[in-house]
């Protein structure tokens, strides 16, 4: 999740400006990410911000010019911003139907896209790594998929991340959640995080937890999952 | 009458009785406190502090070197405890003067604390013992003396801590400095001044070499090194460097060590002798100060409960140095006075209400002058007119502008020649008028006390209850994403503001200029009905601002009967006490705290234990601060109306102590 697309894109200027307001005001939002994965290795990505429970709070700071020190941007440049990312993700191989969706009445923000292999997905990562000038050193390939084995892993070091931040942008994290799904047409032999749940038909995965503790590693985001 | 007259002399006769440790302030003393022990006791007795548990835990863990009989302390708590800062010679001292009914048991205290180890030197007529660099304490049969004495070395922004070889010449001449005192001055610490001093050449001599060779080290290497490529590999080079690095380190971490403790012991040097000055004012009966024409504590009323003076330009200009250091020119700032005031304050723990009645006297008449002047304004009655019923907190003031802005002249023209003189010698001290005035003449003060006369109310109505829609994502037994919708409760802010205004048709202008500008839409702001009305999109913090103008009130509020009310002329009712107080102050302030962390309910209740917002609410009362000119001074009474079934208010405070305690007890016992 935190390492998901919106890590990467907006972090510098739109999502933690984003997510200070939402601090002003201690308010929540939640992250979710999900990976539907076919038996051939191909699959769809999804992956939404939603900041629904506090926009009261964002329509206010939207009205100021600078919260915390970063530059608030309009709502143009949210849109420029969705666009520019949709390219990207378009123009990477093995990538189709990249589709935004920028709805800034309940501020969600979500990114739909096809891949042919996981690692096309990784690729994405890479590509807006280096277009956000992020440290080279931070790893992109977060997903992969062999052998009826799914593997998630975590290789961003958010904890460091994390604490570099002002106090005032750390609060924002605070009371936020996040969900992740992971969808195969096999049914789940397996899996290795012990707060994961399968659903009834056991072909999903979900896991529910609260960014801060991931960030400090009291919960876990990584799983392996192996399929019948 | 006799009796009337008996019972006068008997209540003065307690107070100069009772004043004795009074004296042992000194009369230039810019800060003093005074507790007023016997009243204080007669509210809660020491006997029930010590019973609360909250206390009773306090004393087992915290506390543990007093009595578990509080009364056994050696200290009269039934008598008046005073308190005062002073600055001698760059020294910073806070002192407690507290009287003792049995200095046995004090000093028993005393060891409890600080162990049998310590050395009590007997000094003439008192002993005196120091706990630390900083604290010192001396008593004698009937009073105890504590002092807290911090140096502030003048320049100290010349060392850095990361590099301290930097001030190496600094740091050989307050050497030498030390040594020398060290010989004559006889105090406390002699060994270890001396101990200190000799190593001092040593690890500078250890340092230049160090350093030099781990720079011809590095030459050696470049050179030796440069030719052959592969040897030897980046690691290597890298760990000499941090191992150089390391050394360096080292090398500072040393120098800055004794840097440390020769600071320390010239603040020993300096702190020393003050304190015994101190000590040997305070014991020695012939320097007592004269207590009944002290400015100090002319102002302390026998009846109240605690007591504080403060000479506010004093006090800032020596609080001021002490921390920048005696060579800042900003510190000429408050030489001359930016309150040219004593402010003092009688607090009384009354039966329902704390009270604490405040006073601003200024030294001198110009200044008291301009006190009046600031303070010769009435709020103006049509304000009043249209505010309602509907009233959580409000804070009025009026004063007037023009005053104010000939005072803040007068204030500049003091706080920059004051700066300009500590930059130059040559400074007559009045350059900074002729700046001033001519800032005067541009800005014409009558015209803008016209458009602000300096009326003005806000009122706090309510905080609303608003249902919020939001989007949830959630999942069905297959995780297929579902929208639902959520609803949460937010507070909405209902306020009004009012202000007078002689300048009706600048105003005017200045409502209308957003009418005509295509940044607004018709639907963000428009005038209707006279008045005109920002709207907010769906979902912002507020639906409408009104903004309204009527005979001289202009008017901001979320409120539309509010502004239609002034601008039809309906006037509407208030509070005659509200009315009352507003309108005979020149500044008033009321907040029922009760109503108003009901009215927050919804934000409080879900995060915060609702357990603790319960106690809080229960006990939560009323603030009332009402200020006017009054014979001379600026007077203050700002009073808390407590709530709840207590004894009286200081008993509140140990009340609500307790029933925090007591909860914060069981949610232990459920967590364990």
């Amino acid at each position: 999740m935190i390492n998901g697309i919106t890590k990467h894109t907006m972090k510098k200027v739109y999502f933690i400006p984003l997510l200070c307001f939402v601090f002003l005001f201690q308010s929540c939002f939640e992250v979710i990410e999900e990976v539907k994965i076919k038996d051939d290795g191909s699959g769809h990505f999804n992956f939404v911000i939603n900041f629904s429970q506090s926009k009261t709070k964002i329509n206010s700071v939207l009205k100021m010019q600078k919260i915390n020190g970063y530059v608030i941007p309009s709502k143009e440049e949210i849109k420029n911003e969705a666009a520019k990312l949709e390219a990207l993700a378009q123009n990477t191989a093995g990538i189709s139907n990249v589709k935004t969706n920028i709805d800034l009445t309940n501020y969600i923000f979500a990114i739909d896209l096809d891949f042919q292999k996981i690692t096309n997905l990784n690729a994405v990562f890479l590509k807006l790594k280096n277009s956000k000038k992020i440290s080279p050193t931070i790893a992109t390939d977060y997903f992969t998929f062999n052998d009826k084995k799914f593997i998630r892993s975590q290789k961003i070091p958010i904890k460091a991340l994390y604490d570099k931040l002002e106090k005032a942008d750390k609060e924002v994290f605070q009371t936020a959640k996040y969900t992740s799904v992971y969808k195969f047409d096999s049914t789940i032999k397996s899996f290795s995080n012990k707060n994961a749940v399968t659903s009834k038909s056991n072909k999903a995965i979900k896991l529910n937890g609260s960014v801060i503790n991931v960030i400090n590693g009291n919960e876990k985001i990584e799983n392996t999952i192996t399929l019948n | 009458m006799k009796k009337y007259f008996l019972l006068l002399a008997i209540c003065f006769s307690t107070t100069i009785h009772s004043q004795d440790l009074a004296n042992k302030v000194p009369n230039d003393a810019p800060f003093a406190l005074c507790f007023n022990g016997k009243n204080l006791n007669d509210k809660v007795a020491i006997k029930t502090i010590q019973e609360y548990p909250w206390m009773q835990e306090l004393l087992e863990k915290e506390l543990k070197f007093l009595p578990k009989d509080l009364s056994q302390t050696g200290i009269d708590l039934t008598n008046k405890q005073y308190q005062y800062y002073i600055n001698k010679d760059s020294v910073m001292s806070y002192v407690v003067l507290l009287p003792l009914n049995n200095p046995a048991l004090f000093e028993k205290l005393v060891q409890a604390k600080y162990g049998d180890s310590l050395k009590v030197k007997k000094q003439g007529t008192y002993n005196s013992v120091a706990t630390s660099k900083t604290h010192h304490l001396a008593w004698n049969e009937k009073f105890a003396v504590l002092v807290n004495a911090t140096f502030s070395r003048p320049n100290k922004n010349n060392y850095t801590e990361t590099e301290p070889y930097a001030d190496l010449t600094s740091m050989d001449t307050t050497g030498v400095l030390v040594d020398s005192v060290a010989v004559n001055y006889d105090t406390a610490t002699p060994a270890y001044v001396s101990e200190e001093t000799k190593p001092t050449p040593d690890p500078e001599k250890k340092k230049n070499t160090k350093k030099g060779k781990s720079n011809k080290g590095k030459k050696i290497k470049k050179v030796t090194e440069e030719p052959k490529i592969v040897e030897p590999t980046e690691e290597e080079i890298y760990a000499a460097q941090e191992k150089a690095n390391a050394e360096l380190e080292e090398t500072n971490r040393k120098l800055l060590e004794i840097e440390l403790r020769k600071t320390d012991s010239i603040e020993r040097l300096k702190i020393n002798p003050v304190v015994d000055l101190i000590f040997k004012e305070a014991f020695d009966s012939k320097t007592e100060t004269a207590a009944e024409s002290s400015v100090v504590f002319k102002n302390n009323n026998p009846k109240s409960d605690f007591y504080i003076f403060a000479d506010l330009d004093a006090l800032t200009t020596q609080l001021y140095s002490g921390f920048v250091g005696t060579n800042s020119a900003l510190m000429g700032i408050y030489k001359n006075g930016i309150l040219n005031s004593n402010f003092h304050m009688n607090g009384y723990f009354e039966k329902d209400r704390i009270r604490l009645n405040q006073v601003m006297t200024p030294k001198n008449e110009e200044t008291k002058k301009s006190y009046q002047e600031i303070c010769d304004s009435k709020i103006d009655k049509n304000l009043l007119n249209y505010i309602g019923n509907n009233v959580l907190g409000y804070y009025s003031i009026a004063m007037d502008t023009q005053a104010i802005m000939n005072y803040e002249y007068k204030v500049l023209k003091n706080t920059l020649n004051s700066v300009y003189q500590s930059y130059s010698k040559e400074a007559s001290g009045n350059e900074a008028d002729v700046l001033i005035d001519a800032v005067a003449l541009f800005l014409d003060e009558k015209a803008i006390a016209d458009l602000i006369p300096g009326n003005a109310i806000f009122v706090l109505h309510d905080l609303k209850k608003v249902q919020r829609d939001f989007v949830n994502i959630d999942y069905d037994e297959n995780y297929q994403q579902i929208e639902t919708k959520g609803t949460k409760d937010e507070i909405q802010p209902d306020f009004t503001f009012l202000m007078n205004t002689r300048n009706e048709s600048f105003v005017n202008k200045l409502l209308q200029l957003p009418l005509n500008k295509s940044k607004f839409t018709a639907t963000d702001y428009q005038l209707t009905n006279g008045y005109y009305t920002i709207h907010f999109e769906k979902d912002n913090l507020i639906e409408n601002l009104y903004i309204g103008m009527k005979n001289g009130v202009v008017m901001l509020t979320t409120s539309k009967i509010n502004v239609e009310n002034l601008i039809q002329q309906t006037v509407m009712p208030l509070q005659a006490d509200f009315k009352k107080s507003i309108s005979k102050n020149n500044s008033a302030a009321w907040f029922d705290i009760q109503k108003i962390i009901t009215a927050s309910k919804t934000e409080f209740s879900k995060d915060a234990k609702s357990n603790y917002y319960d106690i809080a609410l229960k006990n939560a009362g009323e603030i009332t601060v009402e200020s006017k000119f009054k014979n001379g001074a600026i007077v203050s009474d700002a009073s808390y109306t407590i709530k709840g079934e207590h004894t009286n208010s200081l008993q509140y405070f140990f009340d609500v102590i307790n029933e925090l305690y007591t909860e914060s007890k069981k949610e232990t016992i459920v967590t364990e």
